[in-house]
């Protein structure tokens, strides 16, 4: 045996039959994933909450499935399945493609990290960069994420080697929501503070199993009050701080308690 | 078949020992499997006659009310008699001795009973303030209670004492804190959802002892309670079949005297051809469905009640059962019987307003709009269209939900992820 290896041997022939059963196969591969993801559209639309979260996560890890299926059917078409030709295809394809498509490997490996580590999934809302909103959809090398202004925002999973990822709910449903309100030093704190932990008891949205919390900080400008309370569903993490500042504000009125504004140059210096 | 005495039929328990009835495994089995599908239609099925049944017709309310009278609140009340005279005999040393509470569920009179029980006991009523009182803090309605302030007292429906808005709890904390401070002896009827609340807003449960409620009624205690319900005259005038299978909902207390055995309880309830009876599960549905609150079961019990048109029922209770003859009621099967449902939506206020409504005990539709900022027409707009689903009903302005519906809502709302109670 002389040790060398003619790589051309390790294939098979390449004829009209292979090329056509690879294509039905990733045809097949391309059907099915996206028969998974209008599936799981539909069902995360009817679902109540509690359930959207347990099925969405397990999306990802279909479109995997498949993809390993595909992959694993595929490889025996092209290559004679023997150890040796295995190493050495893959062994010279990896060489190649690792210099060509460096990044784009990166990202599969970086999906691939996400997906075990859990970082994020479908249902979280997240904070990347300086974008903001629930992960839709995780494909293999990119992120679909949906902003409060309904804009999608689709970021490569490679973020994760060098960015922090900011999770707000990691999978559960409650989600920490903060009204802000900020008001003239001359009023009675203690009055204020039992107002707005009543004004999060009476919200609709209020998830009662949660602490509700009023922090207090005394500024220069004034007093700034975070009322801090968790909704039933995360979704409606935005109606929920918005209910919570407008009962705010109207309780708040009632007392004669200021609200203060500042001019933006001061407030921007503050708020660094 | 020995008689069973009411008190015992109606029991009072603690509230951490309550336990609702359970499932057949078969019917979790069909409402899993129709529930997921249901997820998938937009529209609701399209209900059909329970009954293929064409021959079989709905009872006018006044004959219902004979074949299934309202209940008699009195054995109810003996109940509570039993577990408060205990507690009365309690001394100042000991730890229960100031404040007893008891909590009913939906629909279950536990405000009527605790007023009956304060005027048999001729304890000061404390009646609930006004609407613009709780709003304002009730710091004028709160200096009442110091006039005598010495005499024990009761407090009917702790629900109707606060709302849940902003300004809605002032009153109810400040009541709480003149009882703790003042520990005058006080027995307090509040419904289950208000408990729940209040548990969770200002820890009311941190206050006073466990409370009391009434025990499930499970479907031996169902079968009894309707059994007593259509007695005329003592006598058992009617039978009831199920529509499919012909099979005994209540088995007949009619027995087959065999010579030699004068044993009631090996005798078993026979059918008319002289053999041994089988009876449906329908009942065991009933409890489970309605969660052991009886006042639910036994508006689900009327719901599929039905005649066949030459049916002799007025006849029957007009001859005022003189004769041994029994008259034959049908009972729509469980898998048939069309509850009202909470229809798909997706009006977010929808969860709220029904969740606002038992979390209340019920409300006029002013104060639902201004306790959810919602509103008036768009409330009106709600309530209306819950009400044309047989979901909501209003008695002298006052919304609530139906006990028809009430399972439906409950677990609507618990699924939802919603503060339910613990019944």
């Amino acid at each position: 045996m002389t040790g060398d290896i003619n790589i051309t041997q390790a294939f098979h022939g390449i004829n009209k039959t292979s090329i056509v059963y690879i294509a039905i196969i990733i045809a097949a591969y391309w059907l099915l994933t996206k028969l998974i993801e209008r599936l799981f559209f539909l069902l995360e639309g009817r679902l109540s909450g509690r359930f959207r979260l347990y099925i969405l996560p397990s999306m990802p890890l279909f479109r995997m499935f498949f993809l390993i299926v595909a992959i694993m059917i595929i490889i025996p078409l092209v290559i004679k399945p023997t150890l040796q030709n295995l190493i050495a295809v893959l062994g010279v394809a990896g060489l190649a493609l690792g210099f060509a498509f460096k990044d784009y490997i990166s990202c599969i490996i970086a999906g691939i990290t996400v997906i075990y580590e859990r970082c994020y999934r479908p249902g979280d809302w997240v904070k990347i960069g300086d974008a903001y909103g629930e992960i839709k959809s995780l494909g293999l090398r990119t992120l679909k994420l949906v902003t409060p202004d309904d804009t999608i925002v689709t970021i490569p999973h490679t973020k994760i080697w060098n960015t922090n990822i900011y999770n707000a709910n990691e999978g559960k449903r409650e989600l920490l929501c903060v009204a802000d309100f900020y008001f003239h030093p001359k009023h009675d704190a203690a009055q204020v503070r039992q107002k707005l932990y009543d004004v999060a008891l009476a919200s609709p949205y209020i998830n009662l199993e949660r602490q509700i919390m009023v922090i207090v900080a005394e500024k220069p400008w004034g007093t700034h009050y975070r009322l801090k309370a968790y909704p039933i569903e995360s979704r409606d993490q935005f109606q929920f701080i918005s209910d919570l500042t407008v009962r705010g504000k109207t309780a708040l009125s009632k007392m004669d308690v200021k609200a203060i504004t500042l001019p933006i140059a001061v407030k921007d210096n503050y708020n660094q | 078949m020995t008689e069973q005495d009411p008190i015992q039929l109606w029991r009072y328990i603690r509230l951490e020992e309550f336990s609702k009835p359970k499932e057949p495994t078969k019917e979790t089995v069909r409402k899993g499997v129709l529930g997921f599908l249901k997820k998938f239609r937009r529209t609701p099925p399209q209900t059909e006659s329970a009954i293929s049944h064409t021959d079989l017709h709905v009872f006018p309310p006044d004959v219902l009310d004979k074949v299934v009278s309202p209940p008699d609140w009195y054995e109810q009340f003996s109940a509570l008699n039993v577990v408060l005279e205990d507690w009365l005999k309690l001394t100042a040393d000991q730890e229960e001795f100031s404040a007893q509470i008891i909590v009913g569920a939906p629909y279950s009179g536990t405000s009527q009973g605790v007023t009956h029980w304060a005027t048999t006991q001729r304890w000061r009523i404390i009646e609930p303030p006004g609407i613009e009182q709780i709003f304002e803090g009730g710091k004028d309605w709160l200096s009442q209670l110091d006039t005598g302030k010495n005499m024990p007292l009761v407090i009917p429906c702790l629900e109707r004492f606060y709302l849940r808005h902003h300004d809605g709890l002032t009153l109810i904390r400040k009541l709480l804190g003149w009882l703790w401070n003042n520990r005058c002896r006080c027995l307090i009827g509040c419904d289950s959802w208000a408990w729940a609340y209040l548990c969770k807003a200002i820890h009311i449960d941190s206050l006073f002892p466990n409370p009391f409620i009434l025990e499930a009624f499970d479907h031996e205690r169902l079968q009894h309670w309707f059994q007593s319900l259509s007695l005329i005259s003592g006598k058992e005038c009617f039978v009831f079949r199920q529509t499919d299978n012909g099979k005994f909902v209540i088995p007949p207390k009619k027995t087959l005297e065999t010579p030699g055995n004068n044993n009631i309880q090996t005798k078993k309830p026979l059918n008319n051809s002289g053999k041994p009876a089988s009876v449906t599960n329908f009942l065991n549905n009933v409890a489970s469905y309605s969660r052991g609150i009886p006042w639910v079961a036994w508006a689900i019990w009327r719901y599929s009640l039905r005649q066949t048109p030459d049916g002799d029922v007025l006849k029957t209770i007009q001859e005022d059962a003189k004769t041994d003859r029994c008259c034959m009621l049908w009972v729509i099967p469980w898998s048939q019987l069309n509850l009202p449902i909470i229809p798909y939506t997706k009006n977010q206020k929808q969860p709220f307003v029904l969740h606002t409504l038992l979390l209340h005990d019920g409300l006029p539709s002013q104060v639902l709009s201004h306790v959810l900022s919602i509103s008036d027409v768009e409330i009106i707009q709600i309530l209306h269209h819950l009400k044309n689903d047989g979901i909501l009903d209003v008695e002298q302005g006052i919304w609530r939900v139906t006990p028809l519906s009430y399972p439906s809502v409950r677990q609507f709302l618990n699924s939802e992820g919603y503060l339910v109670d613990v019944i």
